[in-house]
């Protein structure tokens, strides 16, 4: 058992939703707008307080060795989850409501299909 | 990452940063950020107002969030820019939306950017733009 976490999760809840998150989006690119809006601004949260816990760790003589290791340990799997999520929704981002690449490949010419 | 060495700094001495953006979690984030950074903060998720306020508190930076679908921030960003009380504040607009991000810098002359961040962000990076535009303030 590891106990409690030395450094308690702050006690502020709840989290912010877009006003037109809870409507339905006009067209893919508001629905999109939506998605982005509804989890970047957590994604932002998680990924800045773990870099702040990351400092703290590094900086509190009081852990172990073994403790230090632990929660930077943690902390990273945090880190890489959140940039998945990221990359999957930059993924999303390029696509068009036809699931296509919204850019394309050469200018003038055909959208590359995605999978 | 640490801006400055600032054990000493008094309160007075203390950068001021104003944070707008409508996510109180966001806002109570920017705050532990700079707090810790040994900034003044102050924080508000409401833009109506802010106009006054930042005109009243001469902040040395702004943060500034940008939505979609809500003009009152680009308005705000020009109003700012045009007035002299305001015009040499320097401004980091972040957004969940990279276009938003793209027009802001597209029309940079217009509502008086220079930074910019997408979301989610890097600490680091939130706080060496900070440090460049307080340092080119």
């Amino acid at each position: 058992m590891r106990g409690e976490p030395p450094y308690p999760i702050s006690g502020r809840t709840g989290s912010h939703v877009s006003p037109s998150a809870s409507e339905t989006p006009d067209s893919f690119a508001e629905a999109c707008a939506d998605l982005n809006h509804a989890t970047r601004n957590p994604l932002t949260i998680i990924s800045v307080r773990s870099q702040l816990l990351q400092r703290a760790v590094h900086q509190d003589e009081t852990l172990t060795a073994a403790q230090r290791t632990l929660f930077l340990r943690d902390l990273a799997a945090i880190n890489a989850a959140v940039s998945a999520l990221v990359a999957a929704l930059d993924g999303l981002d390029g696509l068009d409501e036809d699931c296509t690449d919204s850019v394309p490949e050469v200018s003038g010419g055909p959208t590359t299909e995605r999978q | 990452m640490v801006i400055n060495p600032l054990e000493d700094r008094t309160q007075e001495a203390r950068k001021h940063i104003f944070v707008i953006n409508g996510a109180p979690e966001f806002l109570n984030l920017m705050r532990d950020v700079f707090q810790d950074e040994r900034f003044n903060v102050t924080t508000t998720n409401y833009v109506p107002n802010s106009f006054d306020q930042i005109a009243a508190l001469r902040p040395d930076a702004l943060i500034m969030d940008i939505v979609v679908g809500q003009q009152a921030g680009w308005e705000l960003l020009e109003r700012l820019h045009k007035a002299a009380a305001t015009t040499g504040i320097p401004v980091l607009v972040v957004s969940t939306n990279s276009a938003l991000l793209d027009r802001a810098q597209a029309q940079a002359e217009r509502f008086g950017t220079q930074h910019y961040l997408g979301k989610p962000f890097d600490l680091n990076d939130l706080l060496a733009n900070i440090q460049e535009m307080i340092g080119a303030a």
